[in-house]
């Protein structure tokens, strides 16, 4: 039997056009995998295709996959997908085919014992956490005109779901959110809707940040300092529940934003 | 009303000296409401509560924890703000409260506001002092965030009240667990007091979730539900009686929660105990435990201790030690046990039980499987059987599994470095002093 591995864009667009195509040309699921980057290892046997973004054909899946999933199933999906690893394509793919042929489609997320709906939810809960986590990691510094900035740097691609927090708790504000790695920017002017945007010229060292910043960054930073319990302390704890990662990007554990690299 | 506050300090040491003395508060959730933006004023809350950052001690910052003022007029002997005590003093006016608050949520700093404060003249004028505060910030300030605030005893029932429906949690201490404990550590509360405005907030909330269910829009009183805290080993009592306390209150009074705050010694009062080797974090830990199996559980407090077993195994956690106890009831078949008796299981916790029930509708689980679901199988595969066979063939005895379960070391949240059996036994069981140091700890001495 013949191996197919799509290779499409990463994002939601591109891999929906792949569970297009493959729906589109009869291929059997179990063999059948979709990749957003180029194989670094390729298989002898498989058959490799590179398939061009198609904003219909992702769109009548995106469709299909809301109705079928709802709305739960639907945004685990997304956090699926929107997770860094590099078989989360094949694994919601798999899991959408299996699940197209239940009844009730969403009931498959249910089946743990299998495979590759056990990676999903793990995919998910992986992305899930790391967006939670950054709901309130997230550190808004206001800039002289006014508009609230805030950099991260996750592993997975949860900035959407950030902004649409965000943009929900400040509707009154203009904030950007900039994904350092991904050079991808979360737009929100007050009162409408948020996009996004991918600039990769951006100057960080332009940010000049307004008269009352610094003081309200180091009343923060004297609050910490304050709040812990001396005999209680315990840096191993601190490091579970707050990874070395996010605090680059966070006032609590930076002298100054001006120092980042 | 004249309302001084010391304009000679600044912001940033005012700051300092009323989180410094709220830290001893241990509720920092924001958890409990839901609650969209409105798209004009700013905040939301999440029924999961975020976590904004973690302080040195692991504990996590979620809400902007101060006192509007630390001066109080009470004498408690464990508080660091006791009338007799000579520690710097100051005091936030409701618009410094509100700057701040506004300021480091749009920063994302935080998740809300916990507001508390020491008694200043008299209940009534702090719960005025609270209400106002938070009158300005929803109103004037518009802000919609979380808001925890403490019910003062003493207070009058309306202030309370109208307090109730600006925020969303309230909390009042019971500090002691028991009367004769309050009346020897905090001269000036009483337990009746504490008691009345508790049973004033639950039946506050009743009230305002039959008429939200009728009319969508009606106020809501403490949405949140109301929470409430006891300092464990400052007096005492054993962990039955606590653990019997927070039971009585989740039923008697359907508290969200009740929070174990390990005593940290501040004052030097002869009336206070001075615990070996700093607060008692296992002890607390223990509790936390416990109190989880009674709230999701479906445990009873009688089931997990009673009158001949006082307190807690220090070795094992809680459900193990029950499941040790009545061992006539295991293994469970993983395929067929209902999910009260998957929840009872060692290693396995509400969520996995959940998809062991979800996922068995379609599949014959193996053990592989339920490691998947996330099972903790070193623990659980004593207790349980999938189609019929165990993991490993183990006898079903209470001693060898207890040493099997001793030799897997459980995993503390407080842990330091190479911490031993008799180093935890020190400053923890009250039952080993240091004249038994030099006495063996089997666990059979123990359960």
């Amino acid at each position: 039997m013949e191996e197919h591995i799509l290779i499409c864009q990463d994002g939601l667009d591109g891999i929906f056009t792949a569970i297009y195509t493959a729906y589109e040309k009869h291929y059997r699921p179990e063999v059948t995998g979709i990749m957003t980057a180029e194989e670094g290892n390729l298989r002898l046997f498989a058959v490799y295709e590179h398939i061009l973004t198609d904003p219909v054909k992702s769109g009548k899946v995106l469709r299909t996959l809301q109705d079928r999933f709802g709305e739960e199933g639907f945004y685990t999906l997304c956090l699926a997908l929107a997770s860094y690893q590099e078989d989360k394509a094949t694994a919601v793919y798999r899991t959408v085919a299996k699940g197209l042929r239940l009844r009730q489609a969403a009931h498959i997320l249910f089946r743990h014992a299998d495979v590759d709906v056990d990676r999903v939810q793990k995919l998910k809960f992986h992305a899930w956490h790391e967006m939670h986590q950054l709901l309130g990691f997230v550190r808004f510094r206001e800039l002289k005109n006014g508009v609230l900035f805030s950099e991260v740097s996750p592993k997975n691609d949860v900035l959407a779901f950030l902004a649409d927090h965000f943009s929900d708790r400040f509707p009154g504000e203009h904030f950007l959110i900039c994904d350092v790695g991904r050079c991808l920017f979360a737009v929100h002017e007050a009162g409408k809707p948020w996009f996004l945007a991918r600039d990769t010229h951006f100057k960080r060292e332009c940010v000049e940040e307004s008269g009352d910043e610094a003081l309200y960054q180091e009343l923060f930073r004297h609050f910490c300092h304050k709040i812990a319990i001396e005999e209680r302390g315990s840096e191993a704890l601190q490091k579970g529940m707050l990874p070395l990662r996010f605090r680059p990007y966070m006032t609590e554990f930076t002298n100054s934003f001006q120092n980042l690299k | 009303m004249e309302y001084v506050s010391r304009e000679t300090i600044g912001l940033k040491e005012k700051l300092g000296i009323l989180s410094d003395a709220a830290k001893y508060d241990v509720a920092c959730t924001s958890s409990g409401v839901d609650r969209k933006g409105n798209g004009k004023e700013m905040g939301s809350a999440l029924a999961s509560g975020i976590c904004h950052s973690f302080s040195a001690d692991g504990r996590c910052i979620s809400l902007l924890k101060i006192l509007l003022t630390n001066e109080c007029i009470y004498d408690c002997k464990y508080c660091i703000n006791r009338r007799s005590n000579d520690v710097p003093r100051a005091a936030f006016t409701p618009e410094e409260v509100c700057e701040l608050t506004i300021g480091f949520y749009r920063r994302n700093y935080i998740e809300g506001l916990f507001l508390s404060s020491g008694i200043v003249g008299s209940p009534d004028l702090t719960m005025e002092l609270l209400y106002r505060t938070l009158y300005l910030l929803r109103n004037q300030y518009h802000f919609r965030g979380y808001i925890h605030v403490k019910a003062i005893p003493g207070a009058d029932a309306r202030l309370i009240e109208k307090t109730g429906l600006l925020t969303d949690r309230m909390s009042i201490n019971l500090e002691l667990p028991t009367a004769e404990g309050l009346r020897s550590l905090a001269p000036n509360k009483h337990r009746r007091n504490i008691l009345t405005p508790m049973r004033q907030i639950q039946s506050g909330i009743t009230a305002s979730q039959n008429e939200v269910a009728l009319y969508r829009h009606a106020p809501r009183f403490v949405p949140a539900g109301q929470s409430t805290q006891m300092i464990i080993g400052a007096t005492g009592e054993s962990d039955y009686q606590i653990l019997s306390v927070a039971e009585s209150l989740y039923q008697k009074f359907a508290l969200k929660r009740v929070f174990y705050s390990a005593f940290v010694r501040v004052n030097d009062d002869k009336a206070l105990p001075a615990p070996v080797g700093g607060p008692p974090l296992l002890r607390e830990h223990r509790l936390y435990q416990a109190d989880w199996l009674l709230r999701y559980y479906g445990f009873a407090a009688d089931e997990l201790l009673n009158e001949k077993k006082p307190n807690f195994n220090i070795l094992l956690d809680p459900k193990c030690d029950w499941a040790l106890g009545h061992l006539e009831q295991f293994p469970v078949e993983m395929q067929t046990a209902d999910y009260q008796m998957l929840l009872r299981v060692p290693g396995i916790g509400v969520k996995s039980a959940r998809k062991i029930v979800q996922a068995r509708r379609s599949a014959r689980l193996t053990f592989s499987d339920l490691k998947k679901i996330g099972v903790v199988l070193k623990r659980a595969h004593f207790f349980i059987t999938c189609g019929g066979k165990q993991m490993y063939p183990v006898k079903i005895d209470e001693d060898s599994i207890t040493r099997n379960l001793l030799y897997e070391k459980e995993r503390l949240p407080f842990e330091r470095e190479q911490i031993t059996y008799r180093q935890l036994s020190l400053f923890d069981d009250c039952r080993f002093g240091p004249v038994q140091e030099g006495v063996g700890i089997g666990w059979k001495s123990i359960s």
